[in-house]
C-alpha cells in the first residue's frame, strides 16, 4: 500500500499548542512521524538578561502556567548557589510543600486531558472537580492559583501558618482517597484500557537511548527521579518512593501518574509533620559574584534544567531554559511509528506536552496533492468514532 | 481486568448532589486571607524612593512627580509619588515587599475588570500614618 504524509499543525492534535508533526501513514497505520518545533518563541531568554534576578523569577515563572513553581524553584536554587548561601530549612520545605501540591495539581489535570482525548469525558470532569481541592490549598498558602509567586532568591515569601496545617492534612487523605479511586477505576474502565493499553509502546531501552524523562521515562520502568538522583529543596530528608511501571504503554504513564499523586500526598503530610521551626528566608545581596551554574529539578513532566551564568551584576548574562518536554519529543516520534491515526492525541498527549496555545490541524495527502483541515476536536473525534466502530 | 460500568457507584453517588460551580457572579465566595488584590498606598509612609518601581518585573509601577490634588503638606522630600498601573500588574507583590517603608500594601479587592483604563489604578489612603 503507499504511503501518504499527513502534516498535523504547527497546530496541535492534542493540546491546543503550536507544534508541527508530518505523520506518514498507510491506511490507518502511521509507519513514520517527524517533530517540529520552534512555533512560539517567546524571547524569555534573551528578557531574563535585559532585568534583575529579582524581575527575572516572576518572568520565568510565567514560562509555563502549569509548572510556575517549578521554574521558579530551578532559577532560585540556581542563583542561591552561585551566592553560595544556605536556604533556611523550613524556607525549603515549604518550597518542596509548594513543589508537591503544584505535581499534585498538574498530573490530575493530566489525567483528565488523558480522559478527554480518549472520549472519557466523565473522568475529565471529576479529575478537575478533584483537582480545585489542590488549586484551592495553593491559593490559601501563597495567595494565587496559578503563579503562586512563593519563591524568592534565598527561600519562600509566605510562611505557612499553624491554623492551615490541619486543613492541609485532611485535605491530602481526601485526595489520596480520590487517587486511589482513580488508580482503581482506571486498571478497571474498558474505555480506559482499551485506548491505552499497548498504545503508544516506548520499551524500556529506547526510553533509554531517547533520552527520555519524567513520568514517560519512569513508565518505561527506569527507576530516574532528580528528587532521588539529586535532590534539592527538601527532597534529601522526605521519604518517598519513585514510581515505575512496567508496560511501557500509555496505560503506563496514566499509572505512574497516579502512583506519585499517592505518593505527593504522603510527601506533603510528612513534611507538614515535620516542619522546621526556623526562618523562612534569607534576604541576599542582589549582586552575584561571577560564575555559572546547572540547577535541576524534577518538574511534574519530567527534569528540567536551568542554566545561570552571572557576570558579578545584579543581572544574569545568560539564562538558558530546558523543559522537560523538549526532551520527550524523540520518544514522541518512535510511539508514534506503528500506532493508528486515531491514537495519534492520546499518544502525543501521553507525554504532557507544553507548548502554547493554537488549534488547527492540516492534513495533505500527497498522493493525491490533496489537502484538508482538521482542527483539534475533529480529530479527537475521529479517533473516538474509530474505537466506536472497532467495537461494535 | 475489564469491568463494564466500573464509574456508575461513583456517578450515582454524587447524582444527588448539588453542582459543585458556584454561579459566578450571583453567587460569591469569599477570596482567601492573603489573595493579591489592587494596592493601597498609604501616602504618608512614602518617602517616594522609588525602589518599588525598580522591582517591578512589570514595569507596572511609574513614578510621578507630587500631583496637584494630593496634599501639599504630605509631600515628601523626593516629591515623588509611586503609581501603578494594575493593567500591567502581574500581582506579584514584589513592590510590597521591597518598599523599605511598608508604604504599599495589597488589599483583597480581585474583580478588577473595568471598561474605563483610568479605573485601572490603585487606591491612595492619605490619612493612615
Ligand atoms: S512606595 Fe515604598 S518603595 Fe515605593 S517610592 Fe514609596 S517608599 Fe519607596
Ligand atoms: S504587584 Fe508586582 S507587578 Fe504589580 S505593581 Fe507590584 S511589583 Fe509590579
Amino acid at each position: 500500500m503507499s504511503t501518504v504524509k499527513v502534516p498535523i499543525g504547527p497546530q496541535h492534535p492534542a493540546l491546543k499548542e503550536p507544534i508541527n508533526f508530518t505523520i506518514e501513514i498507510e491506511g490507518e497505520q502511521v509507519v513514520d512521524a517527524k517533530v517540529r518545533i520552534g512555533y512560539n518563541h517567546r524571547g524569555i531568554e534573551k528578557a531574563c538578561e535585559l532585568r534583575t534576578y529579582v524581575r527575572d523569577i516572576y518572568l520565568l515563572e510565567r514560562v509555563c502556567g502549569i509548572c510556575s513553581h517549578s521554574h521558579t524553584t530551578t532559577f532560585t536554587q540556581g542563583v542561591e548557589e552561585l551566592l553560595d548561601e544556605d536556604v533556611p530549612r523550613r524556607g525549603l520545605y515549604i518550597r518542596t510543600i509548594v513543589c508537591e501540591l503544584e505535581r499534585l495539581h498538574s498530573h490530575m489535570l493530566w489525567l483528565g486531558v488523558a480522559g478527554h482525548e480518549i472520549g472519557f469525558d466523565t473522568l475529565l470532569h471529576y479529575t478537575w472537580r478533584d483537582r480545585e481541592l489542590v488549586m484551592d490549598f495553593l491559593e490559601m498558602i501563597s495567595g494565587n492559583r496559578v503563579n503562586y509567586a512563593m519563591n524568592t532568591i534565598g527561600g519562600v515569601r509566605r510562611d505557612i501558618s499553624k491554623d492551615l496545617i490541619p486543613t492541609l492534612k485532611k485535605g491530602m487523605d481526601t485526595f489520596r482517597e480520590r487517587c486511589e479511586y482513580y488508580l482503581k477505576l482506571c486498571s478497571e474502565e474498558p474505555t480506559v484500557l482499551e485506548r491505552t493499553q499497548g498504545v503508544g509502546v516506548l520499551p524500556t531501552h529506547m526510553a533509554r537511548k531517547l533520552g527520555a524523562v519524567g513520568p514517560t521515562v519512569r513508565a518505561s520502568a527506569v527507576d530516574m527521579d532528580c528528587r532521588k538522583d539529586d535532590p534539592c529543596a527538601a527532597y534529601d530528608e522526605v521519604p518517598f518512593e519513585v514510581c515505575t511501571w512496567d508496560s511501557c504503554d500509555v496505560f503506563a504513564r496514566v499509572a505512574v501518574r497516579i502512583l506519585e499523586m499517592i505518593q505527593s500526598c504522603n510527601m506533603i503530610q510528612w513534611m507538614l509533620d515535620h516542619l522546621p521551626k526556623d526562618e523562612i528566608r534569607l534576604k541576599l545581596k542582589r549582586r552575584v559574584p561571577e560564575g555559572e551554574v546547572l540547577s535541576r529539578y524534577e518538574a511534574p513532566r519530567g527534569e528540567l534544567i536551568h542554566y545561570i551564568k552571572s557576570n558579578g551584576t545584579d543581572k544574569p548574562e545568560r539564562v538558558k531554559v530546558r523543559t522537560p518536554t523538549l526532551a520527550n519529543w524523540p520518544s514522541v516520534e518512535y510511539m508514534l511509528k506503528g500506532c493508528y491515526i486515531a491514537d495519534v492525541p492520546i499518544i502525543v498527549a501521553s507525554i504532557d506536552p507544553c507548548i502554547s496555545c493554537t488549534d488547527r490541524v492540516t492534513f495533505v495527502d500527497v498522493e493525491k496533492e490533496k489537502t484538508w483541515v482538521w482542527d483539534s476536536n475533529q480529530l479527537r473525534r475521529y479517533g473516538i468514532e474509530f474505537y466506536k466502530k472497532k467495537r461494535w | 481486568m475489564p469491568r463494564p460500568a466500573a464509574m456508575e457507584p461513583e456517578l450515582l453517588r454524587n447524582f444527588p448532589r448539588k453542582p459543585f460551580t458556584v454561579f459566578y457572579p450571583f453567587e460569591r465566595l469569599p477570596p482567601f486571607e492573603g489573595l493579591r488584590g489592587r494596592h493601597i498606598l498609604y501616602l504618608k509612609r512614602c518617602v517616594g524612593c522609588g525602589t518599588c518601581a525598580k522591582d517591578c518585573p512589570s514595569a507596572a509601577i511609574e513614578m510621578i512627580d507630587w500631583p496637584d490634588e494630593f496634599p501639599q503638606e504630605l509631600k515628601n522630600k523626593a516629591g515623588k509619588v509611586p503609581k501603578v498601573d494594575l493593567g500591567r500588574c502581574l500581582f506579584c507583590e514584589q513592590c510590597v515587599e521591597s518598599c523599605p517603608r511598608d508604604a504599599l500594601e495589597m488589599t483583597q479587592e480581585y474583580e478588577l475588570a473595568t471598561f474605563d483604563r483610568k479605573a485601572m489604578e490603585w487606591i491612595v489612603d492619605m490619612e493612615t500614618e
